[in-house]
């Protein structure tokens, strides 16, 4: 077992960095901004990211992308990630619609969608959880009707990230109201007119998730992708490349989660705390489980296994470090964080806000833990 | 291919099991018998003694996850045999690159049975952080059935013949514990990287009573029936042991990953041993304690076989450096690495 890059792989890693290191020159720390300069910031990553030819990094060659594996992308993930480059705006359409649309669109499908997401003017949004179906979500219930020429489509979606900006949308609606739950879905690629996009406001003042409404919408046939009542199966190969794809860089974020308070503490003098320095005994142990169960991940994906349920063990540990990290940087503040004015104070406070929240996106916890006991532990559904 | 396992490993770990599954004798004999030699002690001191012994210590080029392979496999069977305490004491006597003499043959094809003595009494770390050495030694398992110690002390370490041997009550009765008394010794080498590499074989052996704890628990959960249905599918069961499976995973990486640094001496190998030696006593003792629970009151006899897990969990977590010691120089060696970035 051999824990470096190869040959290639270090090549590879070198001309990424030195190509970030060139685009990011002009990039403030993400960290400091406001959303809306976040958002800015983005967009405007999102188009050297394009215009350097990167969008389609793990994409095949034959659909324009440079045709490299997992690695590469979790190569230049890992990169990007360390050097605080901002998330790209489009990465639902790089990460999900596109690789997703590879794999189950029409050469017509191909040909319409994946060109503008290579050059970075057609922006994408996922369309799954609804109001009453979060982690149960084959229980969807937005309803397509058969129309001329197409569907009409009803109903209500939620926690869509950049639904703001995006014109299309990975939509899933069921088709058929009397099949099996995970029968009657179907999946499409719905041009975003008459949707109504509204903000949802969360804990810590950003506004990164949406609701959407759709009343008649109507969505033609061409858009159907993967076949009528075929959705759950689509979806599925979709929710691979969001596990696969969230999976490549989680491991920064615990390691910057955990330098962030060491720097807090050590700054205010309090690294020398017995307790404190146990706890960030306790937070580099699995932090750096996350990298090296990363690594160990990739590996088998290049040997040709699958990523197996382990992938749920990775993202349970990674958000522990980054709630835990957060928190205790909050109550190295003074009067345990709930001053906001104080130096620092609010910025703190809205990381540790928004960790809360990976506990609950991307599947629960308790999912993450149903998976553990269901296909590594083979205990019953729980459910 | 990065960060997998080469099929020799696999191999290694397939014919350990072979053997850890063919063994009749187990943790629970030595409850009311003295300790004595499973079958499988001497082909396992024989056939695997190379394993994870550098080229420059007479070994033939293994990797130290080798031996870490095979060790996790005995462990998740509680396999009562020296053979992790004897490859312990080898790779405790071989962390040093300059060295140029190879270990004695007899020690190499198990002959000649090592344990280690890393250990000092009252003092939670390694022996070479005490100085001056007060050349006594706690912890030391199979110190009556070995023919030999090895001794890490802050001079380097030495094979010793124990001054004086005082057997102590264990708490895992399969694995003897003994404080000892040594003499000064005439001939120290150099330690190196011996403590980490031996650490690292106590780390392994934690990841597999880890494992076998979570496996003997999850059976329980499959078959144990309650209101009607099987107790693995309340959630309230199956979660810890979700949390268990995560702990051991977080574990076993720690520990692979630090034997590749310490093997190739990478400058981040020393806070890689610690990390792992930490987590993996804290996912073994987790686990046993899941188990317990997991049998309900079954769990807390003796007749049941948990509790031959948490004893196991318990003896290992204290050797080589208690799991709290290793956490807090993890702790000390992460914030020490901040203090140094440069602005």
């Amino acid at each position: 077992m051999d824990f470096d890059d190869s040959g290639s792989d270090l090549a590879f890693r070198q001309e990424v960095g030195s190509w970030l290191d060139e685009a990011l020159r002009d990039v403030p720390d993400q960290e400091e901004l406001s959303q809306s300069d976040r958002e800015h910031w983005s967009r405007v990553w999102q188009d050297r990211l394009c215009a350097g030819n990167w969008a389609g990094l793990s994409w095949p060659v034959a659909h324009g992308g440079r045709g490299m594996d997992a690695l590469a992308q979790a190569i230049f993930n890992e990169e990007a990630a360390v050097r605080g480059a901002p998330y790209p705006l489009n990465g639902v359409g790089m990460m999900l619609a596109g690789p997703t649309i590879i794999a189950h669109g029409t050469d017509e499908q191909q040909a319409r969608h994946l060109p503008g997401i290579l050059r970075g003017t057609e922006y994408w949004c996922q369309g799954f959880s609804e109001p009453g179906s979060g982690s149960d979500l084959a229980s969807l219930r937005t309803a397509a009707t058969r129309v001329d020429g197409g569907w009409r489509i009803n109903g209500a979606k939620i926690w869509t990230s950049n639904a703001h900006n995006a014109s299309r949308c990975l939509l899933l609606a069921r088709t058929d109201p009397d099949a099996p739950k995970h029968r009657g879905i179907t999946y499409f690629l719905a041009p975003m007119d008459g949707f109504t996009v509204r903000p949802l406001e969360m804990i810590n003042g950003d506004t990164e998730f949406n609701e959407m409404f759709l009343d008649d919408v109507f969505v033609p046939d061409a858009d159907v992708l993967g076949g009528v009542g075929n959705g759950w199966t689509v979806a599925l190969t979709t929710l691979a490349f969001e596990r696969g794809s969230m999976a490549l860089n989680l491991w920064v974020w615990a390691r910057q989660a955990v330098d962030r308070v060491v720097d807090l503490a050590v700054a205010r003098g309090l690294a020398d705390d017995s307790a404190f320095v146990d706890t960030v005994g306790a937070l580099q142990c699995d932090a750096e489980a996350v990298r090296i169960g990363s690594m160990r991940m990739l590996g088998e994906s290049r040997a040709g296994g699958v990523p197996g349920p382990e992938t749920s063990a990775l993202k349970s540990l990674w958000a522990g470090v980054v709630q835990n990290a957060n928190r205790l940087a909050v109550q190295l503040d003074e009067a345990g964080g709930v001053l906001l004015d104080g130096d620092g104070a609010a910025a703190r406070m809205r990381r540790y806000l928004r960790a809360r929240a990976h506990t609950i996106e991307g599947g629960t916890e308790e999912v993450q833990k149903s998976i553990l006991a269901e296909r590594v532990l083979s205990l019953p559904r729980s459910r | 291919m990065r960060a997998t396992f080469t099929p020799e490993q696999r191999e290694i770990a397939d014919a350990v099991t072979s053997l850890a599954a063919g063994e009749s004798s187990s943790a629970r004999d030595a409850l009311s018998d003295p300790w004595r030699a499973p079958g499988c002690d001497g082909p396992l001191l024989r056939d695997f003694g190379l394993l994870g012994v550098p080229e420059s210590a007479g070994g033939i080029g293994s990797s130290l996850i080798d031996l870490l392979v095979a060790v996790e496999a005995l462990g998740r069977r509680l396999v009562p045999s020296r053979f992790p305490a004897h490859a312990a004491a080898v790779q405790l006597l071989c962390g040093d690159d300059a060295r140029t003499d190879p270990l004695p043959g007899e020690v190499l094809d198990g002959r000649r049975v090592l344990t280690p003595a890393v250990d000092v009494p009252g003092t939670p770390g390694w022996a070479d952080r005490v100085s001056p050495d007060p050349l006594v030694r706690t912890l030391v398992p199979y110190a009556a059935q070995a023919d030999g110690v090895a001794v890490l002390g802050p001079a380097g370490v030495w094979i010793a013949d124990p001054a004086g041997s005082t057997a102590r009550q264990s708490f895992d009765p399969s694995v003897p514990l003994a404080d000892l008394t040594l003499s000064p010794p005439e001939r120290v080498v150099p330690a190196g990287a011996g403590a980490r590499r031996a650490t690292l074989v106590v780390a392994a052996e934690l990841c597999g009573v880890a494992q076998g704890a979570i496996d003997l628990a999850a059976e329980q959960a499959r078959t144990r029936q309650q209101f009607g249905r099987v107790i693995g599918s309340f959630q309230g069961v199956a979660f810890p042991l979700a949390e268990a499976v995560t702990a051991r995973k977080a574990a076993w990486d720690l520990t692979l990953y630090a034997a590749w640094a310490v093997d190739n001496g990478r400058p981040d190998a020393e806070i890689q041993v610690h990390a792992a030696k930490a987590a993996a006593g804290r996912a073994a003792v987790f686990a046993a304690e899941r188990c317990i629970q997991v049998h309900g009151g079954m769990g807390i006899t003796m007749e049941a076989d948990p509790h031959l897990f948490l004893r196991r969990a318990f003896v290992l977590d204290a050797r080589s450096g208690r799991g709290s010691w290793h956490r807090r120089r993890t702790g000390e060696l992460r914030i020490q690495a901040r203090r140094t970035v440069p602005a």
